[in-house]
């Protein structure tokens, strides 16, 4: 949000009337930070000087030029965050405070493994409250604790943190230049917490692109127990030039694309999840992308057994982590490995020579390429017509009209 | 060193100016949005992710908001914009300009769009 500098004249002055002096005074105006919700609200956090506004921060609900409506004090500076690892999740402990805007009725969260333990006032925590430290439901909530939002706590690495609106139809993140960022939901307004956290991963999985661990990680959703139970692999083509399915490239300079489709089904429920193989950016050696409704000009599906799956699984993970390369671990590379790690006969395909541009490097490429979408679906064909135990799985569509069916997404 | 003077002759008489060719006759990839974005596409051309695809995103997108996505009910989700301006100087794009579908969808600018949405949200339609 564009801040304007009446904005801020009305933010100052509002609060000014609102705060004692000694306060006021202590405030970064030249460091506060807006944000419109996804509803039209306009939110400020107006820091102290000398302090991170992750620290503490006076937290504003305004109007939309700038004249507060309600706030309270955060102090967060009482909380330990421990970074987490590969394999241990990070852990927020330790205190939230929470006070109206003259820094009076204070409510104080006690929080651990990133999740509200108790909540108690001030007041009650020095023994003089009603009950032990537990929260007096009689006690007043700080002003404006009714009708404000709550927010999201983001923790980066550095420890700094960063807010978000638990109005916002849904969970977002600021982000964009860190390795990765987590955020812990802070609910005062029910005893037990929410989700205490979920892992993002802003670099490792750039927009548009999809973190495969966590799309594989869906068919868990589907459980392995009853009669029903179904699982199957296919592999696609997507040549071209669908009316020259030998062509390198289109008008578009596009070679095609090979995936992968996997589907677990028990009964009713049905998981799919279509992937492929990309090259690598912003510094990372290859991608995976979801494939949900791309075009199948040639396929071939297998059933395979629970433990064929996870074989699948396994080795669509791994190979995830390789490094792109057109001529020889591309799309279609991947996509025979992964069938191919639960084939009795190995899929293999003729390798196709080109003369052409690798657009990445610039380099003139006098090659073959060893598989292709355009093999693919030229030995799928020939499978095909020589009418083997596998023809009837596969399925040779030139008209544009077949597509891969809606994937699952991610789950964490 | 005469070696040397032919590699790097060559580099500015052939690669160059191919690299430059190549650039040019290569479509840029178009990125497309709803009003509140959340929908969000960008095409990958080089690998066939086209605005086909994208347009078969968006409707599968619709169908999920109207089954459901609760939250959406009322926001302006149905209409796709393009956020590429046409640039009246990429002569060489003057047959997509006239020609491609995608540039005839109305062009909204993502600034307008992103003050809305705010960051990316957790909604895998969402590719930026």
């Amino acid at each position: 949000m564009s801040v304007t500098d009446d904005y801020r004249t009305n933010l100052e002055n509002s609060l000014m009337d609102s705060l004692p002096a000694v306060s006021f005074n202590q405030l970064a105006f030249d460091q506060f930070k807006t944000i419109r919700s996804a509803r039209g609200l306009y939110y400020a956090r107006v820091p102290f000087r000398g302090v991170s506004i992750g620290k503490k921060f006076y937290h504003l609900r305004t109007d939309s030029l700038g004249h507060v409506i309600n706030g309270k004090l955060v102090d967060l500076s009482e909380l330990k965050i421990t970074p987490g690892t590969k394999t241990q999740k990070a852990t927020i402990d330790g205190r939230v405070h929470k006070s109206n805007l003259s820094g009076q009725n204070e409510v104080i969260e006690l929080i651990k493994s990133g999740k509200i333990q108790k909540k108690m006032t001030s007041a009650s925590l020095r023994g003089g409250g009603g009950g032990g430290g537990e929260d007096d439901p009689e006690e007043p909530e700080p002003i404006g604790e009714q009708t404000l939002p709550e927010f999201v706590l983001v923790c980066t690495p550095d420890n700094s943190s960063s807010w978000m609106l638990l109005d916002e139809p849904e969970i977002n993140w600021d982000f964009p230049e860190m390795d990765y960022a987590r955020y812990y939901e802070i609910e005062p307004t029910t005893e037990t917490i929410t989700e205490s956290y979920v892992d993002v991963e802003v670099q490792a999985v750039p927009p548009g692109k999809v973190d495969i661990l966590k799309l594989l990680k869906c068919f868990d959703n589907i459980s392995n127990y009853g009669g029903n139970v179904t699982f199957k692999i296919k592999i696609n083509a997507d040549v071209p030039i669908n009316s020259l399915p030998g062509a390198w490239i289109n008008s578009s300079l596009s070679p095609g694309h090979t995936f992968i489709t996997l589907t677990k089904s028990n009964g009713t429920e049905t998981i799919s999840q279509s992937f492929g193989f990309y090259p690598g950016e912003s510094g990372s050696e290859s991608t995976i992308r979801n494939n949900e409704e791309r075009e199948i000009n040639a396929s071939l599906e297998m059933n395979l057994s629970e433990e064929q799956f996870g074989t699948v699984i396994t080795t669509a993970g791994t190979y995830a982590g390789t490094t792109y390369n057109v001529i020889t671990n591309n799309c279609t590379d991947y996509a025979l490995a992964v069938i191919n790690s639960v084939r009795s006969q190995t899929l293999t395909t003729d390798p196709l020579p080109v003369w052409g541009w690798d657009l990445t490097s610039g380099n003139i490429l006098p090659e073959t390429v060893n598989n292709s979408p355009q093999s693919l679906y030229a030995k799928l064909k020939d499978m095909k017509n020589a009418g083997g135990s596998e023809a009837s799985q596969i399925n040779i569509d030139d008209s544009s009209s077949s597509h891969a069916p809606e994937s699952h997404g991610e789950c964490n | 060193m005469r070696t040397v003077l032919v590699i790097i002759v060559a580099l500015v008489i052939i690669y160059l100016p191919v690299r430059f060719v190549v650039h040019l006759i290569s479509p840029n990839d178009v990125s497309f949005s709803n009003a509140d974005g959340t929908f969000t596409a960008t095409e990958y051309l080089k690998k066939g992710d086209d605005y086909d695809l994208i347009k078969r995103r968006f409707e599968l997108f619709k169908n999920h908001v109207r089954k459901n996505e609760t939250s959406y009910v009322g926001r302006d989700t149905a209409v796709l914009y393009r956020l590429d301006p046409m640039r009246v100087w990429q002569i060489w794009n003057y047959g997509e300009f006239l020609f491609n579908d995608k540039y005839s969808l109305p062009y909204k600018n993502w600034e307008e769009i992103r003050q809305i949405r705010g960051s990316k949200g957790n909604n895998r339609f969402q590719t930026f």
